[in-house]
């Protein structure tokens, strides 16, 4: 039967007596099935056939799952550009969560608060609380672990990315230059003065690249065996540039000698270094 | 089930071979057994262990071992593969947080409800898992066998959410008594 107490609904539960929210399918005390389905007496109680924390909880976790959500994409943000433009998403799906856990707390002051009547019903109110911030408190942790490793992960293989796209275009475009070179010395001269830039570009790139595959090989052992043998091209492709630079160097000499001096120069000090170039392709890396 | 949940992720880009917790399980049996007149004892604290255990493992394991899994850079040229993989693996994950979550509020407020809500969510995490196996028996079929390691535990606590005495008396009628002392002499 309802009873009304301080403008609040109930109805006794018919199997212990205990007082229940009039809407309730269940006792709370005796968990028995209510059948009464009666029309709220108060204004203040929402008159629901729903089961009561249920509605509360799903809100609560959907509204800790949101903010987990906000919490790993703005930690993979910050990991990798951190521009403005991209706090955008996360800032909303922050929002969202905000608005589920305050719709949460109006479900809460709606349809249970003011059916606390009794001790338990306050408890319980606590121990959504406590399982409520412990478990929020784990999972947004586990949200900034996954969005940090993430977002490390990703710059690492975007700088990885770029620096090979980089190698690759100076490499391509030292090549060319080296096989449109003309016969005479002359145009060996200005084909090392023009590709000299791109050594120097190449050489740094290299450099770069061999840190970060080391890192890489470190975090995917996986790989070990595709790693290392980009890392022994790329250290080949360094001693290759290593003598380049010293042809380089040669043809400076070269182009302020006179006429019948550089070819005597060109056979007896670059030549040798082409020969030790060419040998580097003969030599299988280990 | 968790823990295979993680060692499925895991397995879906690394060839190693995945330790068994024979153990683990034998201490956490024999903490149920010792439980079992208790409410949440026997089964259904099993359940819980189980939970929590394989939740915190699985963490673990992703964070440790499979996060490049995950990295959509690492699947360059293949990103079809990769929302396979998501597709695959992630709602499963997902699914953990909200089990974890709906099994914790059933244990702290015990109210029937919220054993209703717990079905469901279990309920998804087995659809979810069988939509994972049948992508992965066509792309990761290493896959397949620890999938279904972790797809039948599911089904079995589907049933016992919705069969079980003792999550009846528990959760709903709130007159879970020990047995006399006598009786199990």
């Amino acid at each position: 039967m309802p009873v009304e107490a301080d403008n609040k609904s109930f109805a006794m539960c018919q199997s212990c007596g205990a007082k229940n929210p009039e809407y309730a399918q269940f006792c709370y005390s005796c968990g028995a099935q209510q059948t009464q389905t009666l029309a709220p007496v108060s204004g203040t109680v929402a008159a629901s056939a729903a089961p009561i924390y249920s509605g509360v909880v799903l809100q609560l976790m959907l509204s800790l799952f949101l903010l987990a959500v906000a919490v790993f994409d703005a930690c993979q943000w910050a990991t990798q550009d951190g521009s403005p433009a991209n706090f955008f998403r996360p800032a909303l799906i922050g929002l969202a969560a905000v608005g589920l856990f305050i719709a949460a707390r109006r479900s809460w002051a709606t349809r249970i608060s003011p059916a606390m009547i009794d001790d338990t019903s306050k408890q319980n109110k606590r121990k959504i609380i406590t399982v409520t911030v412990t478990i929020g408190t784990l999972l947004l942790c586990t949200a900034v672990l996954f969005g940090w490793l993430i977002g490390k992960s990703r710059k690492q293989l975007r700088v990885l990315d770029a620096d090979l796209a980089q190698y690759s275009a100076i490499g391509d475009k030292i090549s060319k230059g080296r096989n449109e070179a003309g016969n005479t010395i002359a145009d060996y001269v200005r084909m090392f003065e023009s590709i000299e830039p791109d050594v120097v570009a190449l050489q740094s790139c290299s450099s770069r690249l061999l840190g970060e595959l080391g890192d890489y090989d470190i975090e995917f052992p996986e790989y070990h065996a595709q790693t290392t043998k980009s890392i022994a091209n790329i250290s080949k492709t360094q001693r290759r540039m290593g003598l380049l630079m010293k042809q380089i160097g040669v043809a400076e000499k070269v182009k302020t000698m006179e006429p019948d001096e550089q070819k005597a120069a060109w056979l007896g000090e670059l030549v040798p270094l082409a020969q030790e170039e060419d040998k580097l392709d003969d030599n299988t890396p280990h | 089930m968790h823990i295979l949940c993680a060692l499925s992720v895991f397995a879906t880009d690394q060839h190693t071979t995945t330790p068994t917790l024979p153990l683990g399980w034998l201490i956490m049996w024999w903490l149920c057994a010792r439980r079992k007149n208790e409410p949440i004892g026997g089964w259904l604290a099993y359940y819980y262990y189980q939970l929590y255990v394989g939740a915190i493992f699985g963490i673990l394991m992703v964070a440790g071992l499979n996060i490049h899994s995950y990295v959509p850079e690492n699947f360059s040229g293949q990103s079809k593969v990769f929302y396979l993989f998501l597709l695959s693996a992630l709602p499963g994950l997902l699914l953990l947080f909200f089990e974890v979550a709906a099994a914790s509020y059933l244990l702290a407020l015990k109210t029937w409800d919220l054993v209703v809500l717990l079905r469901r969510v279990l309920i998804a995490s087995a659809l979810a898992e069988a939509v994972g196996l049948v992508i992965d028996a066509k792309y990761f079929p290493d896959n397949v066998a620890l999938g279904m390691l972790s797809f039948v535990p599911h089904l079995l606590w589907i049933g016992y959410f919705y069969r079980s005495e003792r999550v009846q008396r528990v959760f709903k009628t709130h007159d879970w008594q020990p047995a006399p002392k006598a009786a199990l002499a």
